[in-house]
């Protein structure tokens, strides 16, 4: 089982890892700094690009779209190219589906509840986490992170996170061949997240909203 | 029948010095391989099914579950119990050498290899509808969804299982089997709110081996204290059985020392009171060491390994063994003509008696008692071999002071003398009558095997408590299906799974992780329409940008395969050390075990079982308390069958049917007024009760045999008895102190019996002395 949350965890970590990283990276030296580049604010919004590189495939899978991050209800990450997908990860522990027609379905079992926990973790910008479980090391042009723990190891690789000016852009390396590679734009930062706000920001999956939103 | 005291004594001195050459053998091999002292709880429970296949299922679950311990680690903060559980992983892996954290990564490796090397066979009932129901876009709409998304969890390569179909089967039978570790979670304990990680370990050896035991719980000791000191807050809870089996080691640990002591200190007491020399300590010193030690090192080499409750009632002998110096001494004391041929006679009945008591407990079908049995057996043989070979030697000089015993043992026999007969069988009456009213005219009985134990109530408390955290299946109940044929297995579990669906979840064995043979082959069918010419499945990947070698591969792959099914054997077998006995195949009979999720309504679950063909359901402790209590009654009937056999010992010995049926008087009454008197006080019967009462019988045939045998020194006999029964009395009355109720069942049934037996010796000696007089 933690080879599957691992190779999930590849997935997300990029993901979450972007979330917080922006170009001041550039100017970390060491892994002490990097929770002075994590995210001090409780709410997030912004767009990524994801290539997927898997073993088989001529070319890199690539998808696109968006999340919201509420520190105080959890994290939506919504597909939006070339399929339409949205996972809700509540800070409760409830996790979330919901498909292209909107059906909502349940997300169970101690991969995806773990998988919650730790994104919950790593996009409220908890730099204490991420040094619990990831060596930090400052490199010329990106900060690299690689797990301590011998079993993700087996899973991960490394992580890397390159400042690409107004973007940052995340490699997760991990066996097999496979990659992904994140690039993260357009990051805002919100004081609150309201109905209305989410709404706005997700007109399309308003009942992601209101199911992250929901008590 | 007179012995010739002189060929006597040759067979006793060779019999000693062959004894002392196995000694010699078994002390050799004992010192080069070690001591080993067993503390698994488990052999005090009998064998509870007739199958020896499922008898060996179960002890291998039971030694899965013997080697299996979970460390809870819980602190109020969340980061804080983090850091502290990282920091507890580390520590665990400096021990690596006697426990590991339980990783499965390796058995699910196994087991994705399996299904990658035949992924045309695994297809779960979904996606079997989703391929016979579906359209062609439908599914690759699907496939494509799963390809790109990020939710769905992929366990076989996307070369292999381009629709993740095979992959959504290993997850499900993974999920079936639980992740052997990292479960966290909050949860509140006494009031307060707290998160908890559970850390899953192994033993890396037999660790029911009370060395390695006391290793073990040092080192969890260890580092709970270094964890603790580092974070204040944190606190441990302990499940398995590894716990209990300590804890029980520990309370045998505290009762051998105190029986053995306690038994010694009164030994030695006695002795000096009555013989007022060191030297008279000698000769029971020497027979109760060389006796003990003899039974322990032949025991280490036919065992492998001594149970410590062996140990317990190996430490209550002395109170036996000490009887043959006694009598050795009482004899010499009052030497006469033809005093050696009886003593002898006397001796060595009594030790046939005692032999036959003891190895009753052989017949009780418990692994433990078993061992105490050939351990008693032993000891007391050589024990008196050495009495019997050494005495002549050690007696010297050894004078009695026991003028204040004979005077006592004298006036109770004048007493008893005047008791007229008619009296005696009214105040029997009378007494047996007021102690079945107490009893209710009831014989009480418990067969269940908590019974035997008396478990820490701190371990209890924690076992409950890991177990609501961690616990998805129902501990120690089970569903074994059966059948000659693989298809027919599979059957039964889905009549027994669909009959159950209205009251509970999936029952997990062994169809989670491995289709039937139909199953298979339907799956195999299916998946045509992905890898066949043109299949859907090709097409994909190619739409999807696949490289051309990996599609060909796959469609070659599929069009070399064949719908062969899998058979689950080999798989478990290479697992069996880790994984429950899901399939077990032998001399053409499948046996399968079938998991039950905790909230199943087991009392319907046991009623469909019942109804259906193959299908068992097998409650450990309902079936251990069946096996116990039929075994109470076989013990019941070898009782009755041990006293027909001293019966007819004694009518060979006396030629006389009214002589026989005389002595034969005491230990009756002896034997009923130990059960009337432990019914009468409320305690049920248990299979150790029962099998104390043919100890009972052994050493209440003892003092009678030397009632009759010696009766031209009454007085002397009956003191040595008096001063005999004494000595058992002590060490089984500090067998009933003991912690285990197993234990102090056993002592307690004793202690009452050897009182009568004493009582009815004296009686029955009174009874002599007034129709000689």
């Amino acid at each position: 089982m933690i080879h599957i949350s691992h190779r999930i965890l590849v997935g997300m970590t990029l993901s979450l890892i972007s979330l917080f990283s922006s170009t001041a990276l550039v100017a970390q030296e060491d892994a002490d700094a990097l929770r002075d580049y994590l995210p001090s604010g409780c709410h997030h919004s912004g767009q990524y690009l994801q290539h997927k590189t898997l073993a088989g495939l001529a070319h890199p899978l690539v998808t696109q779209g968006m999340f919201i991050y509420a520190c105080d209800h959890g994290l939506i990450w919504h597909t939006g190219e070339p399929i339409t997908e949205t996972a809700i990860y509540k800070i409760s522990g409830q996790h979330f589906l919901l498909s292209e027609s909107d059906q909502l379905k349940p997300m169970t079992g101690r991969v995806h509840q773990s998988l919650g926990t730790l994104l919950n973790h790593l996009i409220g910008g908890d730099s204490a986490y991420l040094e619990r479980h990831f060596h930090a090391a400052a490199e010329t042009d990106h900060l690299r992170l690689t797990p301590k723990n011998k079993r993700l190891k087996k899973f991960i690789q490394y992580i890397s996170i390159h400042p690409q000016g107004d973007k940052v852009a995340i490699e997760l390396q991990h066996a097999a061949g496979e990659s992904t590679y994140i690039t993260i734009s357009d990051r805002q930062i919100h004081t609150s997240l309201t109905q209305d706000l989410c709404a706005q920001l997700l007109p399309s999956k308003s009942l992601a909203c209101d199911t992250l939103l929901a008590e | 029948m007179m012995i010739d005291v002189r060929t006597y004594k040759f067979y006793v001195n060779a019999l000693l010095v062959l004894f002392l050459i196995v000694a010699v053998g078994c002390a050799w091999s004992v010192l080069n391989k070690g001591i080993k002292i067993n503390t698994d709880l488990k052999n005090l429970s009998p064998a509870i099914a007739q199958d020896p296949v499922i008898n060996d299922a179960l002890d291998n679950m039971s030694r899965l579950a013997a080697s299996q311990f979970i460390l809870v680690l819980t602190h109020p903060d969340e980061t804080e119990l983090e850091d502290a559980s990282d920091a507890l992983r580390e520590k665990i892996a400096e021990h690596e050498k006697i426990f590991h954290l339980v990783d499965r990564s390796d058995i699910f490796a196994d087991y994705l290899a399996e299904l990658e090397r035949s992924p045309f066979n695994f297809l779960d009932s979904q996606a079997q509808a989703a391929l016979q129901t579906q359209s062609d876009q439908q599914l690759q709409q699907t496939a494509r969804a799963r390809l790109y998304g990020s939710s769905a969890v992929r366990l076989i390569p996307p070369t292999i299982d381009p629709f993740g179909y095979t992959s959504d089967f290993a997850l499900q039978a993974m999920t079936s089997l639980g992740e052997g570790g990292d479960a966290t979670g909050a949860t509140t304990i006494d009031g307060e709110e707290v998160f908890f990680a559970v850390h899953n370990l192994m033993l890396a050896s037999g660790a029911l081996d009370m060395g390695s035991q006391e290793q073990v719980v040092t080192a969890v000791q260890q580092l709970e204290a270094e964890i603790q000191r580092d974070y204040s807050e944190a606190k441990f809870f302990h499940s398995g059985i590894f716990f209990f089996a300590a804890d029980a080691a520990q309370s045998s640990k505290k009762d051998i020392g105190l029986i053995s002591t306690g038994s010694a200190i009164g030994v030695i007491l006695l002795m000096l009171l009555i013989f007022r020399s060191v030297k008279a300590l000698l000769l029971p010193a020497l027979s109760i060491a060389a006796g003990t030690a003899f039974a322990f090192v032949v025991c280490q080499v036919l065992f492998g390994t001594l149970h410590i409750f062996t140990l317990i009632f190996g430490a209550s002998l002395i109170g036996v063994v000490v009887d043959y110096a006694l009598h050795y001494f009482y004899f010499h004391s009052h030497r006469e003509a033809g005093a050696d041929s009886r003593l002898f006679r006397a001796l060595l009945l009594s030790l046939i008696t005692s032999v036959i008591g003891y190895s009753a407990l052989s017949w009780s079908g418990l692994d433990a008692l078993k061992q105490v049995a050939v351990f008693s057996g032993l000891g007391l043989i050589f024990s008196w071999l050495v009495v019997i070979s050494l005495g002549p030697f050690l007696v010297r000089g050894v004078t009695l002071h026991d003028a204040w015993l004979n005077v006592g043992v004298r006036h109770t026999l004048d007493f008893l003398a005047r008791i007229k007969s008619l009296i005696w069988l009214i105040g029997v009456a009378v007494i047996g009558l007021v102690l079945m009213t107490l009893g209710q005219f009831q014989i009480p009985s418990n067969d269940s095997p908590r019974a035997l134990f008396s478990p820490n109530a701190q371990l209890i408390k924690e076992e409950q408590l890991v177990n609501s955290l961690t616990g998805s299946n129902e501990p120690g109940s089970f569903v074994i299906v059966r059948s000659a044929d693989s298809q027919e297995v599979y059957q039964r579990i889905e009549q027994l799974e669909q009959q159950l669906a209205a009251t509970t979840g999936s029952l997990i064995g062994v169809h989670n992780f491995f289709p039937s043979p139909e199953n298979a082959a339907r799956a195999f069918e299916l998946n045509q329409r992905l890898y066949a010419d043109n299949g859907i499945a090709l097409e994909f990947m190619r739409n999807q940008g696949f490289t051309k070698e990996s599609i060909e591969q796959l469609q070659d792959t599929y069009r070399k395969s064949e719908s062969q099914w899998l058979s689950p054997a080999d798989f478990f077998a290479r697992h069996a050390d880790q994984l429950p006995a899901l399939w077990l195949e032998h001399e053409q009979q499948i046996s399968t075990f079938l998991l039950i999720p905790k909230a199943t309504d087991l009392a319907q679950l046991k009623e469909i079982a019942a109804e259906l063909d193959g299908v068992s359901y097998i409650s450990v402790v309902e079936e251990t308390t069946r096996a116990l209590q039929q075994l109470r009654h076989s013990a019941l009937t070898l009782l009755l069958v041990a006293f027909a056999l001293i019966a007819a010992l004694m009518m060979l010995r006396f030629r006389s049917l009214r002589m026989t049926l005389k002595v034969l008087t005491v230990p009756f009454l002896t034997l009923t007024g130990t059960v009337l008197l432990l019914s009468a006080l409320h305690i049920p019967m248990t299979l150790f009760h029962v099998m104390a009462l043919f100890l009972v019988l052994g050493l209440g045939m003892d003092y009678i045999i030397f009632v009759i045998e010696m009766q031209n020194n009454p007085q002397q006999t009956l003191s040595a008895i008096v001063l005999s029964a004494l000595t058992s009395l002590l060490s089984f009355g500090l067998l009933a102190a003991s912690d285990l109720p197993a234990v102090s069942g056993f002592g307690l049934t004793v202690l009452i019996g050897n009182c009568l037996n004493l009582i009815g010796s004296l009686v029955l000696a009174s009874r002599r002395q007034h129709s000689h007089a």
